[in-house]
């Protein structure tokens, strides 16, 4: 057992430090000067490996919190985009990670709560009217909004959330993981409601996870699960729960499970 | 990060573990022998250790030492989610949230002066439960409950210091399914008091 012990350890230690790889030959990094938000974002992208042999167009998929460093967002979607679009031998996406600076609070939240917060409106006009052109004009892009998608996580989720029902016209699929529905009082909730005439024929497919011992997070996720397949009849939409995660040990689970889901049903 | 952390986590194991081979010898005869061991511990998550809003775990653990080397040890645990302790807020309220946990582990244990650091390679399993309700007044109620049973296996350091019958131990568990994440947010530590049953 006593000469086992360094070569357990050593792997462990190896498996403990594994890394999600992306091929570097087709990232590009810009920064956009944003004159909406008046700030800089970098941002992050990952063309498909097929990009040079080929004239298509492709879909995008925006990421939020694209390079948090526990959970390596932008790396693990884009492998994982790589992944299925070549065990299911379709077309991959473009993926565009976006940096929140240090505005993740102000960038992803629908109203200002103890003074803090309130910039999702703006933050969607950047999207809308900066980084999106910039995109469809540096990168083959296909411009239709059902070919265009976004994922976030925890407050990205809550933003994901709320251009699903404040700006629907942006993205077309909406990855929502562990959103932070209960904010503000289920906000966005509120605005499902009030904007449900407006948007509930339109085409879309939304993901909703959460992981499984998020208790206080689940109702606000399980209530809008409800209301989609209730009053949308064009929308395709799911909710899956990680069993057993919370809150950060979900995220990759439940993005493999997202973006199975998009290829699917996009 | 998570990474750093895990290899600065894995390497002060390592650390400790050369080292007290290293005292091994010194000590060995220093140390009181005990066959049959129990401890009762509260602990949290690491990396809530500077948040206020914590889950909080109770466990208790045997220790069975089959030689003075080799060791099998169980540890059960009821681990309580934070939002369990919190008021309903944004219209939601916690019913219960917790997780109950055992694993079963074999390991090494070396002897210092007053000491004993045990290496245990633990696998088990996770039961989690959970219970919430929406209230809002402009929303039908929403109450959402869900049950899991999952996997758990990692690596536990167990620190044991005391003479005679009765011991303090301390334990840090590191996860290692569904790596990185896993040990990021459920690496745990443990404070508690224990007693030798058979010598």
């Amino acid at each position: 057992m006593k000469r086992l012990m360094p070569f357990m350890l050593l792997l462990l230690l190896s498996a403990a430090c594994k890394k999600v790889k992306i091929n570097p030959d087709f990232t590009r990094e810009l920064t956009i000067n944003s004159q909406v938000k008046n700030k800089d974002y970098h941002i992050k992208v990952q063309l498909p490996e097929d990009y040079y042999s080929s004239t298509q167009k492709y879909a995008t998929i925006y990421v939020l919190d694209a390079f948090r460093s526990t959970v390596k967002d932008f790396e693990f979607v884009s492998k994982t985009c790589k992944d299925i679009a070549e065990r299911q031998n379709t077309q991959n996406v473009i993926v565009v990670g976006i940096d929140y600076g240090d505005a993740r609070e102000n960038d992803y939240t629908p109203t200002a709560t103890d003074g803090n917060g309130g910039e999702a409106s703006r933050f969607t006009d950047f999207i809308e009217q900066e980084l999106q052109p910039r995109i469809e004009q540096d990168f083959r892009a296909d411009t239709s909004r059902l070919r265009r998608t976004i994922i976030g996580h925890s407050y990205g989720g809550l933003y994901g959330g709320y251009a699903f029902v404040k700006r629907n016209n942006v993205f077309g699929n909406y990855l929502l993981l562990s959103p932070s529905l209960w904010y503000d009082h289920e906000i966005i909730l509120q605005y499902e409601k009030a904007n449900r005439p407006t948007i509930q024929n339109n085409l879309q497919v939304i993901y909703l996870g959460v992981g499984g011992v998020e208790s206080y997070m689940m109702p606000p996720i399980a209530s809008l699960y409800q209301t989609l397949t209730k009053y949308y009849p064009n929308t395709k939409s799911s909710f899956e729960i990680v069993a057993g995660e919370g809150h950060m040990a979900s995220v990759h689970k439940d993005m493999e499970k997202a973006l199975n889901y998009y290829f699917i049903n996009r | 990060m998570y990474s750093r952390i895990i290899t600065t986590l894995l390497v002060a194991f390592m650390g400790t573990s050369v080292f007290a081979q290293q005292a091994v010898e010194k000590y060995s005869e220093k140390y009181p022998s005990r066959k049959l061991t129990t401890d009762l511990g509260i602990g949290i998550p690491i990396f809530q250790t500077l948040i206020p809003e914590r889950d909080w775990l109770l466990g208790s653990q045997t220790q069975f030492n089959l030689n003075r080397k080799l060791s099998i040890i169980s540890h059960t645990g009821l681990l309580l989610y934070a939002s369990t302790f919190h008021d309903a807020k944004d219209y939601l309220k916690t019913n219960h949230s917790y997780s109950l946990l055992q694993k079963f582990g074999i390991g090494t244990t070396f002897y210092t002066k007053g000491t004993a650091n045990g290496f245990f390679l633990m696998g088990g399993f996770k039961y989690s439960s959970v219970k919430s309700t929406m209230n809002n007044p402009d929303f039908p109620q929403q109450t959402m409950s869900y049950s899991s049973l999952i996997s758990d296996y990692g690596v536990l350091y167990n620190l044991k210091v005391g003479k005679k019958k009765y011991f303090f131990s301390g334990r840090v568990y590191i996860p290692l399914n569904n790596l990185p994440l896993e040990p990021f947010e459920s690496s745990t530590i443990e404070l508690g008091v224990g007693t030798r049953l058979i010598h």
